[in-house]
């Protein structure tokens, strides 16, 4: 809670004039037209093939992402590596795809270095429109998330994770445009990014594509 | 009475109650028997119910359930379930089949257990008998009248007069539709006494034993009978006079002020061939077939009881074909006066068969007929299709319409559970929001003692939105409560009340917080 309201009061807003859209680039999209069956026992919006509107951030973030090293909590992957999460390719190809095994799992990034993160831009597997379970993301400068641990999303409402019960409603993976899943960090500084999921709508496997962090340099 | 009758009926009513009886909890309230119930509440509970004519149609049905109720040993509102109501048209229903009794003297005893059959097995009098609305009353009420006018009519007793009026009485209390069934009966028994004029010459024909006196007697009895319902049993002075000012706001709808505008087939599609995509085919054609080879049979011969039967209905189903507003359970009006018809024409068809193997081939087209009514009746009602959505809460079936679906009943036992949990229990605040009709919501949720419906986002709120514990809003609205800054609710998800009408539920944090811990760890 103090950690809380130090970064909160630390953390400026930059002006107007700062403010910049993210400069974001989408992987094609991977299907077109409506699909004919959509999940329904979700609390994500209904799809849409509408863009999302311009993220503004600080000029001069980029994503601090990319090619850094990638752990996570299942040493025993599906199919994939994990350094296909911050390669850069974002396109949902079967090449892209690195998929961890069954319940709740996580993936970590190491940026090497403290960032003040602005968004964080997920993608799983979204060749199809389905809803991944249980997401949960989290900021920290600790390795093993045990201090400093900054949720910044989090729709585990159940709290079958056991990380706290999520107030973020579900979301589809949109595969109508490619858009990925995008989260505010709000200037948080930290060096490791923690993305949960267990399983989605369409199977119980975990499955990434790319996951970005736009930020600046912390110090 | 003929044993073999007697036998017969009883095992038709069987055979009825077999169709009608169980598992009347089955489908989940539609809106208008969620109105009704509650209805009922304010009859019962509050004991304030007054006759409204701009809606919800005639008294009897609140009080007609009032006796069901004692019948099932009375107790808490709140307690009575689907079944506690459903089984008033039940009881209708049944009633239907056992008033044929009246008819059979003059009807004849097959033509009666033939109609009686198929009263048992069609899919629609089986379905709107398990359907909390008042049609299942008016058809009876109807026929009740129409029997005792008859009767009157042959015997010249009084006795038959009153019940008569008395029946007239209970249709005007019933449904404001009365007046097109009564109109049907009129011009039924003008269009049959020219027809005889005009087919039988100046041939002696049924000489009516009614007089001045007995008519007098039946319209007391109606009007005193109508009076007492609509008067809430002279507590409601006003109550006999909106029984006349509801036709205002009845007959602009009735001439297309409502969403309920059909095409004129609307009827004939769902009795004769009704198939959606991915859906069986339903047809009660073996009756509308047998109803045409009744029809004619009774404009050729000479018995006028079939003959008034025979125009009663053609005048009945053209004017439900002609006016705009069209539900499905409406057809249950004129779709009686063929049922009886196809009890005629069974017979008749079966005596027209003259060698033996035409009358073998005659008897096993009746008998796969009936049996398909009867698998018709219970699949509409018990069964489900390939993807286990039940007939009863499905498009495929020709007699659902604007239908609660099963999620509904997802969305009342989260919101039980979050009563459960709360401090404030019951008396937990709760608005619904919708510009969609809400109902049967408020049933559902009638232990609820601090609910707010309202049909948008009220501006200002009532209470802040935030210190509200749980919120139902229409997707429409686009409430997204979940997105302030200060995160106080979190919206736990969509909830389909009807097709196409999507429901969100928002609460508290902190209440989802003490509900999540009632629940069963989830298993990877």
């Amino acid at each position: 809670m103090i950690l809380a309201a130090l970064l909160a009061a630390t953390w400026q807003p930059a002006a107007a004039d700062d403010l910049a859209p993210l400069p974001l680039v989408l992987p094609p999209p991977a299907m077109k037209g409506t699909p004919q069956v959509l999940p329904t026992n979700t609390t994500a919006l209904p799809l849409t093939s509408d863009p999302r509107p311009p993220f503004l951030a600080p000029k001069g973030v980029v994503n601090v992402a990319l090619g850094k090293p990638v752990t996570a909590s299942d040493t025993n992957l599906i199919n994939g590596d994990l350094k296909l999460i911050t390669d850069g390719k974002k396109e949902a190809y079967e090449e892209n795809v690195v998929t961890l095994r069954r319940g709740l799992r996580w993936v970590q990034i190491d940026l090497q270095a403290e960032y003040k993160l602005y968004a964080i831009v997920i993608w799983h597997d979204f060749n199809i429109p389905l809803v991944y379970r249980d997401v949960i993301v989290q900021l920290s400068n600790d390795p093993e998330f045990k201090t400093g641990v900054q949720t910044i999303f989090n729709n585990d409402q159940k709290n079958t994770a056991g990380l706290g019960i999520g107030t973020d409603r579900e979301y589809f993976e949109n595969s109508l445009t490619g858009a990925g899943k995008l989260i505010a960090a709000k200037g948080i500084p930290s060096r490791y990014i923690r993305c949960y999921s267990k399983g989605s709508t369409d199977s119980a496997l975990n499955s990434y594509i790319e996951v970005e962090a736009y930020g600046l340099p912390g110090q | 009475m003929n044993r073999w009758l007697l036998a017969g009926m009883v095992l038709l009513l069987g055979v009825g109650l077999g169709l009608r009886a169980p598992a009347l909890r089955l489908r989940p309230m539609h809106n208008d028997e969620g109105v009704n119930a509650m209805n009922f509440r304010r009859l019962y509970v509050t004991n304030d119910y007054k006759y409204n004519p701009d809606e919800f149609h005639g008294p009897t049905l609140p009080y007609l359930t009032l006796p069901d109720v004692w019948l099932q040993g009375g107790g808490d509102f709140n307690e009575f379930t689907e079944a506690t109501y459903r089984s008033v048209t039940v009881a209708f229903g049944l009633g239907l089949i056992l008033l044929l009794l009246l008819l059979a003297a003059d009807f004849g005893r097959a033509q009666t257990l033939w109609a009686a059959a198929l009263t048992a097995l069609s899919p629609a009098m089986v379905f709107y008998s398990r359907y909390y609305i008042h049609e299942m009353l008016l058809v009876f009420f109807t026929a009740w009248t129409f029997i005792c006018c008859w009767r009157c009519a042959n015997s010249g007793r009084a006795a038959w007069a009153v019940a008569g009026g008395i029946g007239l009485g209970l249709m005007y209390a019933t449904k404001e539709t009365f007046v097109l069934a009564l109109a049907a009966m009129v011009l039924a028994a003008g269009t049959s006494a020219l027809w005889r004029r005009w087919r039988d010459g100046g041939a002696p024909g049924f000489q009516p034993r009614w007089n001045w006196r007995q008519v007098f007697a039946a319209l007391t009895a109606a009007a005193v009978t109508a009076a007492v319902f609509f008067s809430s049993f002279f507590t409601n002075s006003a109550g006999p006079l909106d029984a006349l000012r509801t036709y205002l706001p009845w007959l602009r709808r009735a001439s297309g002020a409502t969403t309920h505008v059909h095409p004129w087939n609307f009827y004939f599609e769902r009795l004769l061939f009704f198939h959606v995509r991915g859906g069986p085919i339903w047809s009660e054609g073996f009756i509308v077939a047998l109803a045409l080879a009744g029809f004619i049979g009774a404009v050729r011969g000479r018995l006028l009881l079939l003959r008034l039967i025979a125009f009663y209905t053609f005048w009945l189903t053209l004017i439900y074909t002609v006016l705009p507003y069209k539900t499905p359970w409406c057809l249950l009006g004129f779709y009686h006066g063929m049922i009886l018809l196809a009890g005629a024409g069974a017979v008749l068809l079966w005596r027209a068969c003259r060698p033996a193997w035409l009358k073998t081939a005659a008897a096993l087209a009746l008998a796969a007929g009936v049996a398909h009514l009867a698998w018709q009746s219970y699949r509409s009602n018990f069964a489900a299709d390939s993807s286990g959505v039940p007939y009863f809460d499905s498009a495929k079936n020709p007699y659902v319409y604007s239908q609660t679906l099963p999620d509904a009943l997802r969305l009342v036992f989260t919101v039980e559970a979050l009563a459960h949990v709360s401090a404030q229990g019951y008396g937990t605040v709760m608005e619904v929001m919708t510009p969609e009709s809400y109902w049967p919501l408020p049933w559902y949720l009638r232990r609820f003692t601090n609910v707010g419906y309202w049909d948008n986002i009220p501006h200002p709120p009532p209470v802040p939105i935030g210190s509200v514990p749980i919120m139902i809003v229409s997707t429409e609205l686009h409430a997204a409560f979940d997105e302030g800054p200060d995160k106080t609710h979190l919206m736990a998800g969509y909830f389909a009340l009807r097709p196409q009408v999507f429901l969100e539920l928002y609460v508290q944090t902190n209440l989802w917080a003490a509900y999540v811990k009632t629940l069963p760890p989830e298993k990877d």
